[in-house]
């Protein structure tokens, strides 16, 4: 298994459990088979581009997230991190890392393949 | 007018703005998590102890500490679509064991969202369709319409006293005194540990929302549909299992709605059935 391919496998499975959804209920809402999903979460699948996209889409992530990209440049996020210090301050460090796990995996409109925003 | 009576007008004229904008009628108890949805707000539970409630503009996003209880956390995302209506930048509320004073912004959301989730029009019609009178209402009453309008039973009673002004301060305290768990036992003649949502004929505009767990009072003779609530006893009924079945009796209908309690994910799947496949 490639990094990449490896990468994008341990994304699809944070994302699905962020998203609060058991592999069951993620083959039932995409009209998949339910073994489907543990062979793509295991890397052991190859996974097309418009897969990718209806994951994306039913996660609420952006497609360069869960091919392995930061979701926006550095420089952008710690520009935010920096705006938005004195509001993160006031949680406790374990829960400030998931919150900005949670950031940095949001969707965005640029982050959408053209023609497939959902 | 003072600083503060401006705010609260804002605050006010704001959210009965937007109830009208997104098709709530004024009379009407809402959910503000389905609003937030059907705002394209993205809202997601998470299970962070020092969280209370996050709004990003960024998305834009809504989060709810999980483990907080179901009026709260219904309060806390109106209280979030306040800062999203006004604008306001990305803010995080922490966990206040006790009440902290507000101010600026806080105040004003949580002015939104107190005029967001109880309208004095749907205060009244609450308690008027059930020939109950506001200004002396019982302890099981204002609990059953907390329930009704999906906040918590001292927030209601806050409320009323404090800014409808509709109950004198005595009887307020005397509210105040009476537990929700001792109302929980009245009602039961047992006090169940999970909570309890009271359901009668006048439950109509927004489905019950309950937590896997809770109990429900509802009136004799009501048919319970759907996997995720099973009958106890006489008009008790529990929900045992994550998501949506029905209540009927004769031509009266409403949606229920079953939700882990610990479930942590986006808001949109919080009602969804386990599936057969998991093992």
């Amino acid at each position: 298994m490639s990094d990449g391919q490896a990468t994008l496998a341990q994304r699809l499975r944070l994302a699905r459990e962020q998203a609060g959804l058991s592999q069951g209920q993620v083959a039932k809402l995409m009209s998949i088979h339910r073994p489907t999903v543990t062979e793509i979460e295991a890397g052991r699948r190859r996974v097309q581009l418009d897969e990718i996209a209806a994951f994306a889409k039913l996660y609420r992530v952006s497609v360069p997230w869960l091919m392995g990209e930061d979701g926006e440049g550095e420089d952008m996020r710690e520009a935010k991190v920096r705006l938005a210090a004195r509001e993160l301050a006031k949680l406790k460090s374990s829960d400030l890392d998931r919150v900005m796990n949670l950031l940095a995996s949001l969707r965005s409109d640029s982050d959408a393949p053209k023609g497939k925003k959902g | 007018m003072s600083d503060r009576e401006d705010l609260g007008r804002r605050a006010v004229t704001a959210a009965l703005r937007l109830r009208g904008s997104a098709g709530r009628p004024l009379h009407a108890p809402i959910c503000p998590i389905d609003l937030a949805l059907d705002l394209g707000i993205e809202v997601r539970f998470e299970a962070l102890p020092s969280l209370e409630g996050l709004y990003s503009p960024d998305g834009p996003l809504v989060v709810l500490g999980a483990l907080r209880p179901r009026g709260r956390r219904a309060f806390t995302c109106a209280h979030e679509l306040g800062h999203h209506v006004f604008g306001h930048g990305l803010s995080v509320d922490e966990l206040h064991e006790e009440p902290v004073p507000r101010d600026g912004n806080e105040l004003l959301a949580d002015r939104f969202a107190a005029a967001l989730l109880m309208p004095k029009l749907a205060v009244l019609n609450a308690f008027s369709a059930r020939d109950w009178d506001v200004g002396s209402c019982s302890a099981e009453q204002a609990f059953m319409i907390a329930g009704f309008l999906g906040v918590g039973y001292a927030t209601l009673v806050g409320y009323l006293q404090g800014t409808l002004h509709m109950l004198e301060e005595g009887h307020a305290s005397a509210l105040r005194r009476v537990a929700p768990k001792t109302i929980r036992g009245r009602l039961l003649g047992w006090a169940p540990e999970a909570g309890l949502v009271v359901v009668d004929e006048r439950w109509v505009w927004r489905p019950v929302d309950v937590g896997v767990g809770d109990v429900l009072l509802a009136p004799l003779g009501t048919i319970a549909e759907g996997n995720a609530l099973e009958r106890m006893d006489g008009r008790l009924l529990r929900a045992r299992a994550p998501g949506a079945g029905q209540l009927r009796i004769g031509s009266w209908t409403v949606e229920v709605r079953s939700m882990r309690a610990d479930f942590t994910g986006l808001a949109e799947y919080r009602h969804l059935e386990a599936s057969d496949d998991d093992v």
